[in-house]
């Protein structure tokens, strides 16, 4: 993993991309116990991006470096990595917010707790409740609620929520 | 419920409160351990191929 975030900064650095950001289970791992995932998701912001998104300069850069596409998925350093587009508003919102970790010295950026979980009541499938109840009982006093309420309420989420974690 | 089974369940939850505090890099080598055991479990059923197991440096050059 340190090798695949330095080839990810590399990215950065050569001005690639203009910013990535750790979401998806990856992300919760820093915050929850360990669970079997299969992919690490990366959020992406290219240079340049106008209306149409396309992933072409990063997939032809990485072919450069020796990573090749299988499907939807790319291998760097022994990790398979899905790179995403921000997809939505709030996925906005969890990329400009995200927090900034350090893997052995390695920096990144990942999304925070109150995001990851308002992804996950958005997103809504039976892993994501399974998350959103990891988080509720092995981190209940790491994320804000109201943070997530915040979130949640403008697009008419929040009965998930409590339906979710109060039952 | 038999104090037994509450005693069981609340040293499970014990457990992965503290697993939850584990540094990440730690976390990622049980997660390569999970993924191991699920691809064991699905080669038997002939579907291994459709789990990826992560490559991390040995251990010894982390620690």
């Amino acid at each position: 993993m340190v090798e695949t975030l330095k080839i990810l900064n590399k990215l950065v650095e050569e001005k690639t991309i203009e910013k990535y950001v750790i979401g998806g289970s990856v992300a919760a791992l820093f915050y929850l116990e360990p669970f079997n995932t299969d992919d690490c998701d990366v959020f992406v912001f290219l240079p340049e991006q106008g209306s149409l998104v396309t992933m072409s300069p990063l997939y032809k850069r990485l072919a450069e470096l020796g990573y090749f596409p299988t499907g939807m998925y790319v291998m760097i350093e022994g990790i398979k990595v899905q790179f995403l587009p921000i997809s939505t508003p709030l996925v906005q919102s969890a990329f400009d917010n995200a927090v900034s970790v350090d893997v052995e010295g390695v920096p990144t950026k990942i999304f925070d707790r109150e995001h990851l979980i308002a992804i996950c009541i958005e997103t809504g499938r039976p892993k994501d409740r399974a998350r959103v109840a990891a988080f509720v009982e092995q981190d209940p006093l790491g994320y804000d609620e109201e943070k997530i309420i915040d979130l949640l309420e403008p697009i008419g989420l929040l009965d998930r929520w409590f339906s979710w974690t109060r039952s | 419920m038999d104090p037994k089974l509450t005693d069981f369940f609340e040293q499970k939850r014990r457990q992965r409160l503290a697993d939850a505090k584990m540094p990440f890099m730690d976390k990622l080598y049980r997660v390569v351990e999970l993924q191991k055991m699920a691809k064991q479990i699905l080669s038997s059923r002939g579907r291994g191929h459709e789990i990826t197991v992560w490559q991390l440096p040995p251990r010894s050059k982390v620690l």
